[in-house]
């Protein structure tokens, strides 16, 4: 008996651990497949464009544009050398110099190489100087470098390092010495002349040192240099210079346009010039180009301003600066065809004569880098507009969370389109290994609203597009988190139509969906 | 070998954490005039529709292809098709009072409760989604109720040479409740997938939607009340099993209304989307179900009403046991089970079991029932021999053993 209670302990036993071995840790899932709505909503203007550059008004709407597309910089106007001081030492005969004496002391009123400006003080923005020492003695020296001119917050410049003794042969040490924020008085020891640094060094053996002797033989030379200079701010005389620049500046606004042909019925722009240098100028265009970088197409831009002289007077300073403007209208000028090549790039070659008639101010030209010489195109462009194909591309953020169950989709995007446009629809997923996956297939078709007898477009048409989101296409989405559009757009017959400010897409997502439900 | 309280020890241990068994009714015959303690732990899944292969799939975790899904969904019916996974333990202790007829009991019992009812619709629509109803108004029946519980009984017993009648009152503590309910409901799917639209009765009761247990989040009452009679070829008895009343307090509710809900899909403008999509929590669910923050609500806790009888022939050698059991308060169907056995010899018991209705179908079992030495008694067996053996009958799956030392 007592046999027989153990063996049914022990099936017992087996039992229960026989039915506990076949349960899975996992939790069942199984795919179902869901035919619903997912999302619906409305694209208007004003969600297509950045609101800061839509105008509606009781006549229509208008898009804004202010561009920079020149700027003058300091060191186009002015021009510091690095090197702004040396000193070489030899002696003819013998020296003995005890310890602690002094081997040398001078002071320098340095003139720098700044023509024709004749400067009198700068501000610097960031910059180091750069102290090098050549020296063959056999005993440390200390250097000590005042620069009574080199100033921050009252406080004068002064660095003291001491140079090794050189075992054998020359020895060479550099340092950089942090100038940002440093004022320069550039007037010289006596505060009455321009372009100069004063500076003094002095040169002791070291207290605790052996006697240095030198010999005719021995040398010694102290090298002075700005490096990475920016000015911020400097004052004087700028001089009568010319100079040129030619360049290019990218504009954003028209960038998402691959290609295509737009026509605008009108464009409203103009050149702001507008000078914070406390110096007159005689700006000279000579050609301000529309550079389509996709075909290459330039258009130049035409104008009365075009290679004539424009006299730009000198911003004033009171308390603070108040920049001179000078508007150049450009009513008279082919600026539409200069929008419609679709330009990525502005190229623009100017030439520039700084302070014309001479030195009017008596030497207090200023410049301040917070106001330069810019100049702005400023654009009003009516949104009335013909398109023919014009194709646009852009990324759209759609964050999908990684654990959403969905396996793939077959899905309809229904549009109500108000927009007297045509367009067709590309969305593609990013892959970070592979192609991108095109997610549209053929039906990808948005037809244009309905145009009434006034030219506007007060019965919406609907069109469908479908999009079949694979499982890969899923993985790419939940990896990225983006999807790519791209619109060919297109206006009926190429006609130019007006926009108004009730046009909108309205659109519905629905359709097939397949989830894996995974249950727990 | 001599069994040991160190034994009963590990025997608990293990059963309460590995075993997969399901008690017998307990009889009230079985009660002597000896003090005794007996332990029962149950884990039951039934169901009377969902056929094994896909219950084993579930209960395995593994992931249910169409195949499997089709074959359960032609198995079930239209309405009522019920399953149930209970997890029980019971702990009970009887004092004869010497010299006397009076035995008195003590009972505790912690239990895991839940059940469900579906239509086949609700089936169709969880595993393969509203693909063959768009266009259509679907009809839909749901009712998934999950109820944790404790309790705490102490009994009274009569018993003389033929009768034998006792009562048990007892306190209850409810840890969980969620019961949600669609009654008369529909789902329809326009044509043109512009909306889903779902109606019906609704009611939903929810002790915690965050889904956290908290030991006196629910308090009642229960009571068992039972009479027998015996003679040497007949036994019979009637018992009320678990009857009685919890409350459960601050829960979240939504009452018993007609509703619709609309589903139109989701406001989405592409321009300033910096949510995540499909990120659905437990916040927005209450939210979008328009839960009641604070609420009581006492429900009745599923008992039954059970009668035995038992006739021996034959020199007492063959017998046949006939056991009835009606439901309250549950989604079970009144139960019929039908038990002719054998006395091997002085110590050793066979019977086999026939039943239907409950939770589950038709179903077979086999049972053995041994007494030992210094008074183990030790009953094993299974009531669902078809349901754990047969692929395509409906999935019920239990192992018995109830120890009882005298």
């Amino acid at each position: 008996m007592r046999l027989r209670v153990k063996n049914n302990i022990l099936i017992f036993l087996l039992l229960s651990l026989l039915f506990q071995a076949c349960q899975k840790d996992n939790n069942p899932s199984w795919d179902t497949n869901v035919h619903a709505p997912l999302a619906n909503g409305s694209i208007t203007i004003t969600d297509l464009l950045d609101d800061s550059i839509v105008n509606t008004n009781n006549q229509g709407i208008w898009l804004k544009f202010s561009r920079n597309i020149y700027e003058l910089k300091a060191d186009s106007l002015v021009s510091i050398p690095e090197k702004f001081g040396r000193i070489s030492y030899a002696t003819p005969i013998n020296l003995i110099i005890t310890p602690g004496k002094k081997l040398l002391n001078t002071s320098v009123d340095k003139t720098i190489q700044a023509d024709p400006a004749e400067l009198n003080s700068a501000h610097i923005r960031e910059g180091t100087i750069s102290l090098k020492t050549k020296a063959t003695y056999d005993e440390p020296v200390k250097y000590t470098y005042s620069f009574p001119g080199i100033t921050k917050n009252g406080q004068s410049l002064t660095i003291t390092e001491t140079f090794p003794a050189a075992d054998s042969g020359t020895m060479i040490q550099s340092n950089k010495y942090n100038i940002q924020n440093y004022n320069i008085d550039l007037t010289g020891q006596n505060n009455n002349a321009y372009n100069k640094i004063s500076y003094q060094v002095t040169a002791r053996t070291l207290d605790n040192a052996d006697t240095l002797e030198i010999t005719p033989q021995d040398s010694l030379a102290l090298i002075m240099k700005f490096k990475d200079l920016q000015l911020h701010k400097f004052e004087g005389y700028f001089g009568q210079r010319d100079f040129s620049t030619t360049d290019t500046t990218e504009i954003d606004f028209l960038s998402h346009i691959e290609s295509g042909i737009i026509d605008l019925d009108s464009v409203n722009a103009e050149l702001q010039v507008e000078n914070g240098i406390g110096a007159d100028m005689l700006m000279y265009v000579n050609e301000l180009i529309s550079i389509n970088r996709n075909n290459n197409q330039t258009v130049g831009l035409t104008g009365n301003f075009i290679n004539s002289d424009i006299s730009i007077a000198r911003a004033v300073k009171n308390t603070s600066i108040n920049p001179v403007m000078k508007t150049i209208d450009l009513t008279n000028s082919n600026i539409e065809e200069f929008i419609e090549n679709l330009p990525g790039e502005v190229g623009y070659d100017l030439n520039l004569q700084l302070n014309p008639l001479g030195n009017i101010s008596m030497g207090n030209d200023f410049f301040n880098s917070d106001y330069p010489l810019k100049i702005n195109l400023d654009m009003n462009i009516p949104l009335k507009i013909a398109m023919d194909n014009i194709w646009l591309t852009d990324t759209i953020e759609l964050q999908l969370n990684k654990d959403v169950p969905l396996q793939n989709a077959d899905l309809k995007l229904i549009i109500d389109n108000y927009f007297p446009v045509n367009a067709e629809v590309i969305v593609k997923s990013f892959s970070k290994f592979t192609e991108n996956k095109t997610i549209t297939n053929h039906n990808n078709i948005i037809t244009s609203g309905i145009l009434n007898t006034q030219n506007i477009v007060d019965q919406p048409t609907e069109s469908s597009v479908d999009l079949n989101l694979t499982e890969e296409a899923i993985r790419d989405l939940k990896n990225t988190g983006k999807l790519l559009v791209q619109l060919k757009l297109k206006t009926n017959n190429y006609e130019i139509l007006k926009f108004h400010e009730h046009y909108k897409i309205d659109y519905k997502l629905r359709g097939k969906s397949t989830i894996r439900i995974n249950a727990n | 070998m001599q069994i040991k309280l160190a034994h009963i020890l590990l025997l608990l241990f293990l059963t309460g954490t590995t075993s997969l068994v399901f008690s017998q009714e307990w009889s009230p015959f079985t009660l002597q005039d000896k003090p005794a303690v007996r332990f029962s732990r149950n884990i039951n899944l039934q169901t009377n529709t969902v056929p094994t292969d896909f219950a084993q799939e579930i209960w395995q975790g593994n992931y249910i292809n169409r195949r499997e899904k089709t074959d359960a969904l032609e198995k079930l019916q239209t309405l009522e098709n019920v399953a149930q996974f209970e997890n029980n333990t019971t702990f009970q202790m009887t004092f004869p009072i010497k010299d006397s007829n009076w035995i008195f009991s003590t009972r505790f019992k912690n239990e895991s409760f839940r059940e469900l009812s579906f239509s086949k619709t609700a089936f169709e629509l969880a595993f393969f989604g509203n693909e063959s109803s768009i266009g259509q108004k679907v009809p839909l029946e749901f009712h998934y109720r999950e109820i944790d519980l404790m309790s705490m009984q102490l009994g009274i017993h009569y018993k003389n040479k033929n009768h034998i009648a006792g009562i048990a009152l007892g306190a209850v503590s409810g840890s969980y409740l969620f019961d949600f309910e669609l009654n008369n409901g529909h789902i329809y799917t326009q044509e043109d997938l512009s909306a889903i639209e779902i109606s019906g009765k609704s009611s939903l009761s929810w002790s915690d939607s965050k889904g956290q247990r908290n030991l006196w989040k629910g308090t009642g009452i229960n009571t068992n009340i039972y009479y027998g009679y015996k003679n040497r070829r007949h036994q019979f008895y009637i018992m009320l099993d678990d009857f009685g009343i919890i409350n459960f307090q601050n829960n979240n509710i939504r009452d018993q209304t007609d509703s619709t809900w609309q589903y139109s899909g989701v406001n989405y403008n592409i321009f300033e989307q910096d949510e995540v999509l499909f990120n659905i929590n437990r916040d927005s669910v209450q939210e979008w179900t328009n839960l009641k923050n604070s609420g009581n609500k006492s429900f009745m806790l599923p008992s039954s009403l059970r009668f035995g009888l038992k006739q021996h022939f034959k020199d007492r050698n063959f017998f046949l046991n006939v056991l009835g059991k009606y439901y309250f308060y549950s989604f079970a169907r009144p139960e019929l089970k039908i038990m002719p056995g054998w006395q091997l010899n002085q110590n050793w018991k066979i019977l086999a079991s026939l039943s239907h209705g409950g939770y589950s179908s038709l179903n077979a079992g086999l049972h053995l029932k041994s007494n030992f030495e210094n008074g183990w008694r030790l009953e094993v067996g299974s009531n669902n021999l078809a349901g754990m053996w047969f692929n395509n009958h409906p999935a019920a799956a239990d192992f018995y053993i109830t120890i009882t030392k005298y």
